[in-house]
């Protein structure tokens, strides 16, 4: 598996990253990018569709009855801005989630409005622009350019932005954008739903693609889906830092995916997952997490009587900043783990003299 | 919307979306260039790189009459490249405060490869960091390249960067992009240059405004125009929480005269007369000082300062009402019929020698500031 995806899957993978990156998502609503997700897991799923909660999950069913649930999951809302007041000269008041505000002076976002439009706006310089240090975002307006009369009747309290820019190729398989957080991971898991059907392979559970809302504001959105679902086995994807000088360095761009070992990963399962693209040969790296992973799998993991969970990454550069740098590769190579992880994988492996009391992870 | 601001969005699109870092307006100047080609009587080309572009109007004047507006744009020039592969660039005449380029996109202007200003995961940060921006004479662009080696395919020492900024038509008759400081101008300039004119006319589209003025003085010496006018835009601090005193313009209030750039003052009397239908004056100290450009090469010109409402000067959303901007171009033609009739009454030979230095009085002038 060290052959690079060829320049149609790339090319492919460009335009599906494309249309997730450019969907609108911020938490709390994730809506448009919940479209985009269910029309690419369409094609390669038994069933699937956008619950209650705007959750997205699409189903592969084992035919088998009483079929064990495995979820493979990765969150589709991404950081943002939200509009808190409009003052009476047409400037917006607004609110972060997630977000360094140094990114905030000059910045461009694109408010998705009540009926859907989508209006650009940009965040207002300090009184100082030269000064260094970060103005409070109390001090800083979001401007539409529009007179105050449109302002008011297009944009209301509560409406969101997302970063504009769309997503465009940086280098040689290198893609630059915002909301790679985590559309990049949804885009490896719809990757293994198309393996999965091409390859024809028949698996021991019932597998489940799920694009869940609200990640980052703590993971509500896949905490419903497991408790619907009661899932034996649920592995979040999602993205993990590489800046340069972060200490932890079994991770690279374009180096596969990375995954998690400890924390809010289940040692027999991640065990499994490693040994899998060992076997593979698939180019990834790990990293250590010693107490919480900061992903969905926090959440899930204890969710009813607690559900196994594990943690697989993408590489990705500036996190939650406008113009988050991944390699497409990587994205590709992640779906290939998981199909082979699926493939090969025991729903008891690590169960058997388990009692109740055994803690998994750390924390006791 | 009428065909003419159709066609006035569709110019500023094309000029904001070209790059030209002072130094390096070529692209511009090849667009203006074609643009002018068919009607103008004649081109020069100066030896700092200008264009300067005759049209005849149904009158010769007495002396030269010249309109001029920058082609450059504020940007950055790639100093050094480091290991890592990121590009060390350097803003040219510290184009752009900190706060705007933390996390933003640039490009490359010789082959348009495009990178973003590093802005690390918050997660990583420390509350020191989250506090300060980096300082402007550490910035880096990162272009994706693994080394300096894969950098240096496609990156050389020297290399002229811009923002890499979309070009937006809003709603309510509004426009947002890049470069607007100049490129608006040179908008109003070629919209004014498509109509029949009331005397010949000479439209300097200049060089290296942003850093010092040289390309406008130069325009000065070339033409030795009778009357100079600078075409530039004034910052719209209009925004909540602002005063009447720091607020500069506010956009949708047309285009109009600016009683003092940052070193020079319009002509007392062009400006009262140019100024007699309706137009506004400012006191604009913006950035730039292109009428101190003329005041060095045209000081025996009548000198006056036009300019239009920008607001958030200087990030890639610059913002300006197409209202003003056609205002401009309106004034700009009153302002060339102005020009004509005080140059055809002035003595031939030029004894008001100090109009450059003497502060206007038009409506809401402040006479008797102090120059700096």
């Amino acid at each position: 598996m060290t052959d690079y995806i060829t320049e149609e899957e790339k090319n492919a993978l460009f335009e599906q990253l494309s249309a997730l990156s450019g969907a609108f998502g911020v938490t709390g609503n994730e809506y448009g990018a919940a479209a985009v997700a269910e029309r690419l897991l369409a094609p390669y799923t038994d069933e699937v569709r956008t619950d209650k909660r705007g959750n997205v999950v699409g189903i592969v069913r084992s035919g088998i009855e009483d079929a064990p649930v495995w979820v493979f999951d990765a969150h589709i809302d991404q950081v943002g801005v939200q509009v808190t007041g409009i003052s009476d000269e047409g400037f917006l008041g607004f609110t972060d989630i997630g977000l360094d505000e140094r990114l905030l002076p000059g910045q461009v976002f694109s408010i998705a409005t009540r009926t859907g439009e989508r209006i650009p706006a940009v965040v207002t310089l300090p009184r100082d622009p030269f000064a260094l240090d970060v103005p409070s975002l109390h001090t800083l307006w979001l401007d539409t350019g529009m007179p105050a009369e449109l302002v008011k009747e297009r944009v209301h309290i509560g409406d969101f932005a997302a970063f504009a820019g769309a997503l465009y190729e940086i280098a040689e398989g290198r893609v630059c954008g915002p909301a790679l957080d985590d559309r990049s991971c949804f885009l490896s898991i719809a990757c293994f739903a198309r393996r999965l059907k091409e390859s024809g392979a028949r698996l021991p559970a019932d597998i489940v693609f799920s694009g869940t809302v609200r990640e980052e504001i703590g993971g509500p959105g896949a905490a419903a889906v497991a408790a619907g679902l009661n899932p034996s086995l649920f592995v979040a994807l999602d993205v993990c830092h590489v800046e340069p000088g972060s200490k932890e360095d079994g991770k690279r761009l374009g180096g596969g995916p990375a995954i998690a070992l400890g924390g809010d990963s289940d040692d027999v399962v991640s065990k499994a997952i490693l040994e899998t693209a060992r076997a593979k040969d698939i180019p990834h790296g790990t990293y250590a997490i010693t107490y919480a992973s900061g992903t969905n799998a926090g959440t899930v993991r204890v969710t009813g009587e607690g559900i196994r969970c594990a943690v697989i990454s993408v590489p990705l550069l500036y996190m939650h900043a406008p113009n988050e740098i991944m390699s497409l590769q990587d994205i590709a190579w992640a779906g290939e783990l998981l199909l082979h992880f699926a493939t090969r994988f025991k729903d008891d492996e690590g169960r058997r003299g388990y009692r109740a009391g055994d803690g998994e992870g750390g924390g006791k | 919307m009428t065909d003419s601001g159709e066609k006035l969005i569709a110019l500023l699109k094309t000029l904001s979306e070209l790059s030209g870092v002072s130094n390096f307006e070529d692209e511009v100047r090849e667009y203006i260039r074609d643009f002018t080609a068919g009607s103008a009587a004649e081109i020069r080309e100066t030896d700092l790189g200008g264009l300067l572009v005759l049209k005849k109007g149904r009158k010769s004047p007495k002396q030269p009459i010249v309109l001029a507006a920058g082609m450059d744009e504020a940007g950055f020039l790639v100093k050094g490249i480091e290991s890592d592969g990121k590009l060390r660039i350097e803003a040219v005449d510290e184009a752009f405060p900190p706060s705007v380029l933390f996390g933003k996109r640039l490009k490359l202007a010789r082959n348009g490869l495009r990178g973003v200003v590093p802005a690390k995961a918050i997660h990583l940060t420390t509350r020191e960091e989250r506090g300060k921006y980096p300082e402007t004479d550490k910035l880096l662009m990162d272009i994706s390249r693994d080394s300096d080696k894969d950098a240096e395919k496609v990156a050389r020492v020297g290399d002229p960067v811009v923002l890499d900024a979309e070009f937006f038509e809003l709603a309510g008759g509004r426009v947002a992009g890049k470069a607007f400081e100049t490129r608006i101008p040179c908008s109003q300039l070629l919209t004014l240059f498509e109509r029949e004119l009331p005397y010949d006319t000479w439209f300097a589209f200049t060089t290296r405004t942003l850093i010092g003025s040289s390309g406008t003085t130069s325009a000065g010496r070339m033409l030795k125009p009778g009357a100079a006018v600078s075409v530039s835009v004034v910052q719209a601090l209009d925004l909540p929480g602002v005063s009447a005193h720091e607020r500069g313009a506010a956009l949708g209030e047309g285009a109009g005269i600016a009683i003092r750039d940052r070193y020079a003052f319009s002509d007392r009397a062009f400006a009262r007369e140019a100024a007699a239908a309706h137009a506004r004056f400012f006191s604009s100290d913006v950035i730039s000082a292109r009428l101190y450009g003329f005041l060095e090469g045209a000081p025996q010109a009548k000198l006056l300062e036009v300019d239009t409402p920008v607001r958030h000067l200087r990030t890639p959303f610059e913002t300006a009402a197409l209202s003003d901007i056609e205002s401009g171009v309106d004034l700009l033609e009153t302002v060339v019929a102005c020009a004509g009739e005080i140059l055809e009454r002035a003595p031939e030979s030029g004894d008001e020698t100090l109009t450059g230095t003497e502060p206007a009085d038009g409506p809401g002038g402040k006479a008797g500031e102090g120059d700096e």
